[in-house]
């Protein structure tokens, strides 16, 4: 019996092999030299490879964001060890939102707290804070002058503006800011290069210094607006179940639920939309509005378009800090239109109310609260 | 596993970190590959996927990857655990099957036993018996010989890529050729007969 000792010797344990088994293992093997390739097309091939790159330039780009995630986080860090210093963008939304969290009480006055937690109080009921001198110098009121540390690291200041009070806030970039009853701003003590960025709650209209290469952001707790120069309105009270913006003119651009691991949505709005996030369906909804009904309490009116009554008593109670009743709930639904004048004084602007709808309205002992009921004279 | 080779100095300055062997390597592989998968399945897209991970997590870990590697061995083998991950991932999804038979079984062989080639019409007829028998042989059989015949790896390659120790992979080509010769000459006698 002959045998091969070849190195390519197909045959396992030669010796154990008889010819015709060798045989059978030549024939095969060169059957198998005859097999049919499935192939793929050379534009197949490439693109499969234009995939490989792609996905590999993605991990690249997402190890990337790991790396400053992580370096956002040692930042975050060190300002949890007291240092209070923020040198990075992305958290700088988390670190306002807490040091709002911070100003806990509402003070009776609208309150300006400095870096160095000094508190201004301001006593008009329609208080001023311009900021000159980029942040150094803060004027209050027109009346009074107060220095502050702009140098070094970016920190902020908050203004609180209690129930029944209104300010206006210029910032040292010519940027200025209506902030409604019931409002927390927290911003920069000056605006670094590159960004500027705020933190609402409540309600404010913003009308921004146009800035190409610095955009504005307003950041809430559930949506985040920028912008790089316009008009429009945020509304981020704590017991709305929504958040919403109104763009009077240029354009914003929206994230909601930014700090949500999924579902980070991005719109454009363009003037005259309202775009509402509800929390509960965590959804953001569009819709052309008339703009003015929704910005014109910084004039010192409200534009009412078939505005429920409930809805028109809930903004004057937060804008005069007191509770209105209503007698009869069913009137909560009725609507009204036109425009009512919001007067220095509550009664005042209640008998407007009184004058147009035939309702009438009565103080309680306690002078903070008002019930509305229909007449039992009719008119 | 020769040094001089071009293919193993591809991926030599591969795994040293050159973005062009890289793409060389997907030239010099990628045809080999998906007709090495495409024996498993039959779905284009799948064995496209898993050569798409496949250098993907070549890219990944190129720092750790071996210098002295028979690459094309590599390759396959790499491969093959991906193509069979995905089909048992599949077959978890399909609940009409009772069995738990979850191995990655090798398509049937088309040969193309071409005029030219073998010219004596009597050998013809006996290869294209020996097709249909090398068909009819069990999956880990077949898969041997192809991985053997056509992929011209050695046993240890081919035991390391059907995770079966060597004397096995030996006894399974053994017990494939002597299978195939019974039957070969079982097909010669009808063929005697027939002539």
């Amino acid at each position: 019996m002959k045998r091969k000792s070849n190195k390519q010797e197909p045959i396992p344990e030669p010796e154990h092999l008889t010819e015709a088994e060798r045989v059978a293992g030549e024939r095969a093997k060169l059957l198998f030299t005859t097999l049919r390739n499935e192939a793929f097309s050379p534009t197949e091939k490439d693109a499969l490879w234009n995939q490989v790159e792609e996905t590999i330039s993605r991990r690249k780009q997402r190890s990337f964001n790991t790396f400053w995630i992580a370096a956002a986080a040692s930042v975050t860090l060190l300002l949890l060890a007291g240092v209070g210093y923020l040198v990075f963008y992305e958290d700088s939304a988390r670190v306002m939102q807490d040091v709002a969290a911070k100003a806990k009480e509402i003070p009776e006055e609208t309150r300006l707290i400095l870096a160095d937690e000094r508190a201004v109080s301001l006593r008009k009921d329609h208080s001023s804070v311009v900021y000159k001198d980029n942040g150094a110098l803060i004027q209050v009121d027109s009346s009074s002058t107060i220095g502050q540390q702009v140098a070094g690291d970016q920190q902020f200041n908050t203004l609180i503006v209690p129930y029944g009070k209104r300010s206006v806030l210029t910032l040292s970039d010519g940027t200025r800011i209506w902030l409604n009853s019931g409002s927390k701003l927290v911003y920069p003590s000056h605006f670094g290069k590159g960004q500027r960025e705020v933190y609402l709650e409540g309600q404010a209209y913003f009308s921004v210094t146009h800035a190409e290469n610095a955009p504005f952001y307003v950041h809430t707790k559930d949506m985040e607006v920028k912008v790089l120069g316009t008009e429009f309105d945020v509304s981020a009270y704590d017991d709305d179940p929504y958040t919403a913006t109104v763009l009077t003119k240029g354009s914003v651009e929206l994230t909601t639920q930014r700090q949500a691991l999924f579902g980070s949505k991005k719109t454009k709005i363009t003037p005259g939309t309202r775009a509402v996030f509800d929390q509960e369906r965590a959804t953001l909804q569009t819709q052309q509005v008339d703009v003015r009904e929704y910005v014109s309490w910084k004039d010192g009116y409200l534009e009412l378009n078939s505005a429920p009554l409930a809805e028109i008593l809930k903004k004057l109670s937060r804008y005069y800090r007191v509770d209105i009743e209503l007698k009869q709930p069913k009137l909560a639904g009725v609507t009204f239109r036109g425009s009512l004048e919001l007067q220095e004084d509550i009664r005042k602007t209640l008998e407007g109310i009184s004058l147009t709808t035939g309702l009438i309205y009565k103080q309680q002992p306690n002078e903070r609260r008002y019930v509305l009921e229909e007449s039992t004279i009719k008119p | 596993m020769t040094h001089s080779d071009p293919d193993h100095d591809t991926w030599l300055r591969f795994i040293s970190g050159d973005s062009d062997a890289f793409s060389d390597l997907y030239d010099q592989y990628a045809d080999v590959l998906y007709a090495f998968g495409m024996r498993y399945s039959t779905d284009r897209d799948l064995v496209k996927d898993c050569i798409h991970d496949l250098f993907i997590d070549l890219h990944g870990y190129r720092k750790n990857l071996a210098q002295e590697v028979n690459v094309k061995f590599y390759l396959l083998k790499s491969l093959r655990r991906k193509l069979h991950l995905a089909h048992r991932k599949s077959s978890m999804l399909r609940f009409d099957r009772w069995d738990t038979e979850d191995s990655l079984a090798i398509n049937a062989f088309t040969f193309s036993i071409e005029q030219q080639l073998i010219t004596d019409e009597k050998e013809r007829e006996i290869l294209h018996h020996l097709a249909v028998e090398i068909n009819l042989l069990p999956d880990r059989q077949r898969e041997i010989l192809y991985l053997r015949f056509h992929q011209d790896l050695d046993y240890d390659e081919i035991a390391a890529i059907m995770q079966i120790s060597v004397p096995t992979c030996r006894t399974f080509v053994y017990r494939a050729l002597k299978e195939l010769r019974g039957k070969l000459e079982f097909g010669a006698i009808f063929l005697i007969m027939c002539c």
